[in-house]
C-alpha cells in the first residue's frame, strides 16, 4: 500500500522530468504519465472502499512528530482519485491544446509537476506535509499562470494569485504553530485544544482555506488567474487546486468545531451569491467560469459547515468534473476563434457542435438541472442549510444565479451568425477526447453520492422536498432572468463586474500602504538612521576628547589607546562632514596597517602592551558610551 | 592528523605563499587559491566524517601559545561550528572559482581571499577567546581590502563604513572577553571552560553589562536594526565574490557569537533580556523585508532581505534563551537558527552571484530598467527563480525547514511574537515576486535581446549552491543531524 501511495505522486513527477528532458516526445510521455498516474490512485480508492487505511512516512526533522509522508483513508482516496482522473483527462486535452506551441513541453511538464504536488497535498499524512504541498501547488500555479508571455496580464495575474494565497497561508502557518504548541503533534487527528487557542487554530485554517478557494473578499485573484492557458484554468483553477480549501475544511472538520466552522459557512454563503453576481457581469467566457467557480466553492463551504465533509465532498467531485468540462469546451472555442471574449464567440457553438454539446453537458450539471449530478449534490447542500435560513437563502440565490450565468454564454455561443467560422485542425482529437471523457464522468457522478457517504463513514446525504422544490423554482427564476432580463441599476452591474470594488479596496488598504511603508522606511533608512548613528558618533567624540584630557593626567598609558579610538571616531566624523575625503581613508588605512602589523607581532612578546592599550581604550569607550546614553 | 588546524593553516600558509610568488607567474595565484581552498574543504569533509553528532564539543586540538595568560591554540567543533565551517569552505571554493578583481586573479586578491578563509575558519573553530578575537578582527581587515580594492565606484566609502562599524562593534566584544577572563576562577580564555562555568551566572548588573557589550558587537556584525546601515552600502559596492562571502559567511559570525557567547556563557543575563532581543529581531525581520520591498537595485534588495532573514535567527536564539521555554522548543529554535544561518548562507550566496552575472552583462542591476530577461537568458531566469523562491521560504527549498523550526520554537514562548514574525514571509514573497515580474517576465526591450545566458565558470559557481538549496530543503536532516543542538546546548 505504501508503494501505491508514493507512486501516485511519483509517476506524474517522473513524467514531468521526462517531458522536460525529451521535449520531442512530450505528447506521448504526458498522456502515458498522466493516465498511468491514475492507476495507483484508483487502486487506492478501491482499497479505501475495502475499509483499508495506510500510512507511510519518513522522519523529516530530528525532533519527534515532524514526519513527512502520505496516508490512505476514505477522504484522501476520494480526493486523490478525483485529482488523478481530472488530471489525466486535462493532460490528454492539453497535448492537443499545446500541439502548435513550441513551449508546449514546458507547460505540460508544469502541469504534470503540479499534479504530483496536488497528490502530495491530498494524500498528506499530517499538517506538516499538507503545509509543504499547499505552498508548492501555490508556487507551481503561479508559474503556470505566467506561461503566456504575450499576455501582459499574465505575470501580474500570477503575482496576485501567489501573493493573495500566501497572505491567507499565514493562517495555515499560525494554525500549525499553535497546534504544535498546544498538542505537541501535527497529526490530523490531534485533539482540539480548548479555549481561545482552539478557536485561533480554527480561524487560521479557515483563513487559509478562504485564500486557496478564492472566497470573498479574497476572490479576485482567481479572475486574474484566467490569464493562464485554458488547460491550466481547467485543472488548477476550477477542479483541483482551488478545491484544496474545501478539502482542508473537510480534513480538519473536528478542529473547526464552533464559531470557526460557523464563519466558514457565512463566508461560503456570501461568496456563493457574490461569485454568481460577478459571473453574471463578466464579458469573457473564462471569467464567467471563474466567477462560477468561486460561487460553487462557496456552496461547498456551506456544505462543510451545515452538513459535514461528505456533503461538501460530493459537490466537490461533481463540480470538478463539470467545471473542467466547461473550461475544456471553452478552450476548444478559444482554439477556433482565438479569443474567449463573449463578443468574439457569437455562434461559436453552432460552428463546433461537439464542443457545444460538451459545454451544454457541463453547464447542465453545474446549473443543477435534474437528473444530472449537480442537481443531487447541490440539493444535499441546500437541504443541509435549511436550518440556517440565511445560508439557505444564499444557496437558492446562487442556484438561480448559476442557471443564469451559464445560460447567458450558452445563448451567445448558439446565436446564429451570417458566416460560419473555421474549425482549428491541430490537436482536436486529443482535445475532444479529454473533454469527452470528463463529460461522460460527470454524467455518471450522479450515482456516487451514496457510496461516498459509506467511504467517508458519514450519515446519508440530506435531502428534502422543500429544498428540491425551491431549487427547481430557483432554476426557473434563473432561466427567466436571462430570457427576459430585468432592468438593473447600472451601478449594480458595474459593481458586480468590478467584483464589488474588492480589488480597489485591497489595493488601497493593503497593497499601497505596504508599498508606501516600504518606501518611507527606505527613505528613513537612507537618511535618518545613518544621521542618527553619525550623531551618536559625534557625541561620543566630543565626550571622549574631554575625557581623554582628564584621563591623560591620571593614566599615562591610556593616552595611546584613547587617542587611537578618538582618531578613528574623528575620522568617521570628518567623513560625515566631507563625504569620503581621501585623508580619512588614508588615515584609517594606516591605522589598519598598524593594527595588522601589531597583530602579527603579537607572538613576539609585546602582547602585554597591546593588551593594556586595548583594555584601557575599550574601557574608556565603554564608559563614554554609557555616559552618552545617560546624557 | 590535526585536521582542524590543517583546515585553518592551509589557507593561511597558501596566502603567504601567494604573496611571495614571482609576479610573472600569472596563473599561479588562482591555482594556489583553488588548491588551498579545496584542501580546506577536504579537511572539513574528513572532520565531518569523524564527527560524532551525539557528543557535543569534540575533536579538540590544543597547543600552548602564551602560557602566562593561559592562551592556547585551541580548536574544536560541535554541531554549530561544523555546520558553519562546512558552509565556509564550500563558499570559498566557489568564490575562488568565480574570482575577485581583474582576471587572471592577482596575487593580492588570492592572498586576501585565503587570509579571509583561514581567519573565518579559525573564528568558527576557536575555543580560546584570544584566538576568537584575533580571528574576528583579521576577517574585518581582509574584507575591508576586498571591498576597498575591487569594489564598485563608491568602494572606499563603503569599505570605510564597514570597517568603522565593525571595529566599533569589536571593541565591546573585547571588553566582554576580558570581563569573562577576569570573572573566571581561575582566570582563563578557554571558551569551553567558560561555557561550563558560566562565571557571571546570576551576577546582576555586571553580567548585564558584559551581556550588552557582547550583544552590541554581535548585533552590529549580524546586523540587527538599527546597527545595519553599513550592510547595504558594503553589499552594493563590494565585488561579487565579496558580497557572496560577506552575506554568506561573515554575517553568521554575529549570530554564531550570540549563541556561542551570549547564550552559552551568559544564559542568566540573556534570559533577562530575551524579550527585548527578540523584539529587536522582529523589528529587523519586518524592517528588512519592508525596506527591501522598496529597492530597485537588485543587490540592495538582497542585502535588506539578509537583514530580514538574520532577524529570524535573532528571534530564534532569543526564544531559546527565554526562561519559560520547553526543552523541546528550545532545541527546535536553536536547530532552526543554526540551519537558517547555513541555508541563508547558501541561498544568499547564490543570489549575489546571480546579481553579479546580470551586472557584468547589462551593466545595471536596476530592476526598473531590466525586463523580459527570461527570453534571452532562460537558464539564468530559472536559477534566479529557484533562488528567489528559496529566499521567500518556499517548502522543498533550504530556508523553509529553518524558518519553520524557528517559528515553532518561538511560538512556544511568545505566540504573539511568532505571529508578527510570520508576516515577514508575506512581505518577502511580495518583493521577490515583484522583482521577478519586473525584470524577468513581460516584454523584452530591444537592448536586452542580445544578452547571453550564463555559462562556464558562472554555472560552476552557482549550480552547486542551487543543488545544495534543493538538497537542504528536501532532506534538512543532512545538516540538522550534525547540528543536533540538544547535544551541546
Amino acid at each position: 500500500m505504501a508503494a501505491l501511495l508514493w507512486l501516485t505522486a511519483a509517476v506524474p513527477l517522473l513524467a514531468a522530468v521526462l517531458v522536460r528532458l525529451l521535449p520531442r516526445t512530450a505528447a506521448p510521455l504526458t498522456i502515458g504519465g498522466a493516465v498511468l498516474a491514475a492507476v495507483p490512485a484508483w487502486a487506492l480508492l478501491a482499497a479505501a472502499a475495502g475499509d483499508e487505511t495506510a500510512r507511510s512516512a519518513l522522519s523529516w526533522l530530528p525532533a519527534a512528530g515532524f514526519d513527512v509522508g502520505l496516508r490512505l483513508d476514505g477522504l484522501s482516496a476520494v480526493m486523490s482519485a478525483t485529482v488523478a482522473t481530472v488530471g489525466a483527462a486535462v493532460l490528454v486535452y492539453a497535448t492537443g491544446y499545446f500541439a502548435d506551441d513550441e513551449r508546449g513541453p514546458s507547460a505540460l511538464a508544469g502541469l504534470l509537476a503540479f499534479l504530483a504536488a496536488m497528490q502530495g497535498l491530498v494524500l498528506a499524512e499530517g499538517f506538516l506535509t499538507l503545509l509543504i504541498f499547499w505552498e508548492l501547488v501555490g508556487a507551481l500555479s503561479a508559474r503556470l499562470i505566467a506561461f503566456n508571455r504575450d499576455d501582459a496580464g499574465a505575470p501580474a495575474g500570477a503575482v496576485r494569485a501567489f501573493l493573495t494565497t500566501r497572505t491567507a497561508d499565514v493562517g495555515l502557518y499560525l494554525a500549525v504553530l499553535a497546534l504544535f504548541a498546544a498538542t505537541g503533534s501535527l497529526a490530523f487527528d490531534a485533539e482540539r485544544p480548548d479555549g481561545s487557542l482552539g478557536a485561533f487554530i480554527g480561524l487560521g485554517l479557515v483563513l487559509a482555506a478562504m485564500g486557496k478557494s478564492a472566497q470573498a473578499p479574497l476572490q479576485t485573484w482567481l479572475t486574474g488567474a484566467m490569464a493562464g492557458p485554458t488547460p491550466v484554468s481547467a485543472l488548477l483553477h476550477s477542479a483541483t487546486m482551488v478545491a484544496a480549501g474545501v478539502y482542508l475544511l473537510a480534513r480538519s472538520h473536528e478542529l473547526l468545531a464552533g464559531w470557526p466552522l460557523e464563519l466558514a459557512g457565512w463566508v461560503g454563503a456570501l461568496t456563493a451569491v457574490v461569485g454568481a453576481a460577478v459571473a453574471l457581469a463578466q464579458d469573457d467566457l473564462k471569467r464567467v467560469l471563474a466567477g462560477s467557480t468561486t460561487s460553487q466553492l462557496g456552496l461547498m463551504f456551506v456544505g462543510v459547515a451545515a452538513g459535514g465533509p461528505a456533503v461538501a465532498l460530493f459537490h466537490l467531485v461533481v463540480h470538478a468534473a463539470g467545471k473542467a468540462t466547461l473550461f475544456l469546451a471553452a478552450g476548444l472555442f478559444q482554439h477556433n476563434r482565438h479569443t474567449t471574449a463573449l463578443h468574439g464567440l457569437v455562434g461559436a457553438g453552432r460552428d463546433d457542435r461537439r464542443a457545444f454539446a460538451l459545454f451544454a453537458l457541463g453547464a447542465l450539471s453545474i446549473a443543477a438541472v435534474p437528473p444530472l449530478a449537480g442537481f443531487w449534490s447541490k440539493d444535499a447542500i441546500a437541504a443541509a442549510a435549511e436550518e440556517h435560513p440565511a445560508w439557505f437563502a444564499c444557496v437558492l440565490l446562487s442556484a438561480a444565479g448559476s442557471a443564469a450565468y451559464l445560460l447567458r454564454p450558452a445563448l451567445v455561443l448558439w446565436r446564429e451568425e451570417a458566416e460560419p467560422g473555421q474549425l482549428a485542425r491541430t490537436g482536436r482529437t486529443s482535445m475532444l477526447g479529454g473533454a469527452g471523457a470528463l463529460a461522460v464522468a460527470s454524467l455518471l457522478l450522479a450515482l456516487v453520492g451514496a457510496p461516498l457517504t459509506t467511504l467517508l463513514d458519514s450519515e446519508p446525504l440530506p435531502s428534502s422536498l422543500l429544498s428540491i422544490g425551491l431549487s427547481l423554482l430557483a432554476l426557473a427564476v434563473g432561466v427567466a432572468a436571462v430570457l427576459r432580463p430585468p432592468r438593473l441599476p447600472a451601478a449594480l452591474v458595474r459593481a458586480a463586474r468590478d467584483q464589488l470594488g474588492v480589488d480597489a479596496a485591497l489595493r488601497a488598504l493593503v497593497q499601497r500602504p505596504t508599498l508606501a511603508t516600504g518606501s518611507g522606511l527606505d527613505l528613513a533608512d537612507r537618511h535618518g538612521v545613518d544621521v542618527l548613528v553619525h550623531g551618536i558618533a559625534r557625541t561620543v567624540r566630543r565626550a571622549s576628547r574631554g575625557l581623554a584630557v582628564a584621563d591623560g593626567r591620571v593614566l599615562d598609558g591610556a593616552v595611546d589607546g584613547v587617542g587611537r579610538t578618538t582618531l578613528s571616531v574623528a575620522a568617521s566624523q570628518r567623513w560625515v562632514e566631507e563625504r569620503g575625503v581621501d585623508a580619512a581613508v588614508d588615515g584609517i588605512a594606516r591605522l589598519v596597517g598598524a593594527g595588522g602589523r601589531q597583530s602579527r607581532r603579537l607572538q613576539s612578546g609585546r602582547l602585554h602592551e597591546y593588551l593594556r592599550d586595548t583594555v584601557v581604550g575599550a574601557c574608556a569607550i565603554g564608559v563614554l558610551v554609557a555616559l552618552a546614553a545617560l546624557l | 592528523m590535526p585536521w582542524l588546524t590543517l583546515a585553518v593553516s592551509v589557507p593561511l600558509l597558501a596566502a603567504a605563499l601567494v604573496a611571495v610568488l614571482p609576479a610573472r607567474m600569472t596563473a599561479a595565484p588562482r591555482a594556489v587559491a583553488l588548491g588551498a581552498s579545496v584542501l580546506a574543504l577536504a579537511c572539513m569533509a574528513v572532520t565531518w566524517a569523524r564527527f560524532d553528532a551525539g557528543r557535543g564539543m569534540q575533536l579538540v586540538e590544543e597547543a600552548t601559545w602564551i602560557p602566562s595568560l593561559d592562551i592556547s591554540w585551541r580548536l574544536a567543533v560541535d554541531g554549530m561550528s561544523l555546520a558553519l565551517c562546512a558552509l565556509t569552505v564550500v563558499l570559498f571554493v566557489l568564490a575562488v572559482i568565480h574570482g575577485v578583481g581583474p582576471k587572471p586573479m592577482t596575487r593580492a586578491a588570492a592572498a586576501l581571499l585565503l587570509l579571509l578563509e583561514g581567519a573565518t575558519l579559525a573564528f568558527f573553530l576557536a575555543q580560546d577567546f584570544f584566538l576568537f578575537y584575533v580571528a574576528f578582527d583579521v576577517t574585518l581587515v581582509a574584507m575591508y581590502f576586498l571591498i576597498a580594492l575591487w569594489g564598485e565606484e563608491n568602494r572606499r566609502y563603503a569599505a570605510l563604513k564597514f570597517f568603522l562599524y565593525t571595529l566599533v562593534g569589536s571593541l565591546p566584544v573585547l571588553l566582554g572577553i576580558i570581563a569573562l577572563f577576569l570573572a573566571a576562577e581561575p582566570n582563563t580564555f578557554n571558551m569551553m571552560r567558560l561555557a561550563e562555568q558560566e562565571p557571571l551566572a546570576g551576577a546582576g548588573v555586571g553580567a548585564s553589562f558584559v551581556f550588552l557589550a557582547f550583544f552590541v558587537g554581535f548585533a552590529i556584525k549580524t546586523p540587527v536594526v538599527p546597527f545595519h546601515t553599513w550592510l547595504p552600502a558594503a553589499h552594493v559596492e563590494a565585488p561579487t565574490a565579496g558580497s557572496v562571502l560577506l552575506a554568506g559567511v561573515l554575517l553568521k559570525m554575529g549570530t554564531y557569537g550570540l549563541v556561542r557567547v551570549n547564550l552559552q556563557m551568559l544564559p542568566d543575563a540573556f534570559a533577562e533580556y530575551a524579550l527585548p532581543v527578540a523584539l529587536l529581531g522582529v523589528v529587523s525581520a519586518l524592517y528588512g523585508a519592508l525596506v527591501a520591498l522598496a529597492q530597485t537595485d537588485l543587490k540592495r534588495l538582497i542585502a535588506y532581505t539578509s537583514i530580514n532573514h538574520m532577524g529570524y535567527v535573532i528571534v530564534g536564539v532569543a526564544a531559546a534563551a527565554a526562561g519559560g521555554i520547553s526543552a523541546e522548543a528550545r532545541e527546535l529554535a536553536i536547530d532552526g537558527a543554526v540551519l537558517q544561518m547555513v541555508a541563508h548562507g547558501v541561498v544568499t550566496a547564490a543570489l549575489f552571484f546571480l546579481a553579479g552575472f546580470i551586472q557584468t552583462r547589462a551593466r545595471t542591476r536596476d530592476l526598473g530598467l531590466l525586463n523580459g530577461l527570461i527570453r534571452p537568458m532562460p537558464v539564468y531566469g530559472t536559477l534566479v527563480a529557484v533562488a528567489f523562491f528559496a529566499s521567500l521560504g518556499l517548502p522543498g527549498l533550504a530556508q523553509f525547514p529553518a524558518e519553520l523550526q524557528i517559528f515553532l520554537g518561538v511560538f512556544d514562548v511568545w505566540p504573539a511574537v511568532a505571529a508578527v514574525t510570520v508576516i515577514g514571509i508575506v512581505i518577502t514573497a511580495g518583493l521577490f515576486l515583484l522583482a521577478l515580474q519586473r525584470a524577468f517576465l513581460g516584454e523584452t526591450s530591444e537592448q536586452w535581446r542580445g544578452l547571453t545566458d550564463v555559462r562556464g565558470r558562472e554555472l560552476a559557481a552557482v549550480v552547486p549552491l542551487i543543488v545544495l538549496t534543493v538538497a537542504l530543503g528536501v532532506f534538512p536532516r543532512l545538516v540538522l543531524d550534525v547540528i543536533n543542538s540538544g547535544s551541546w546546548l
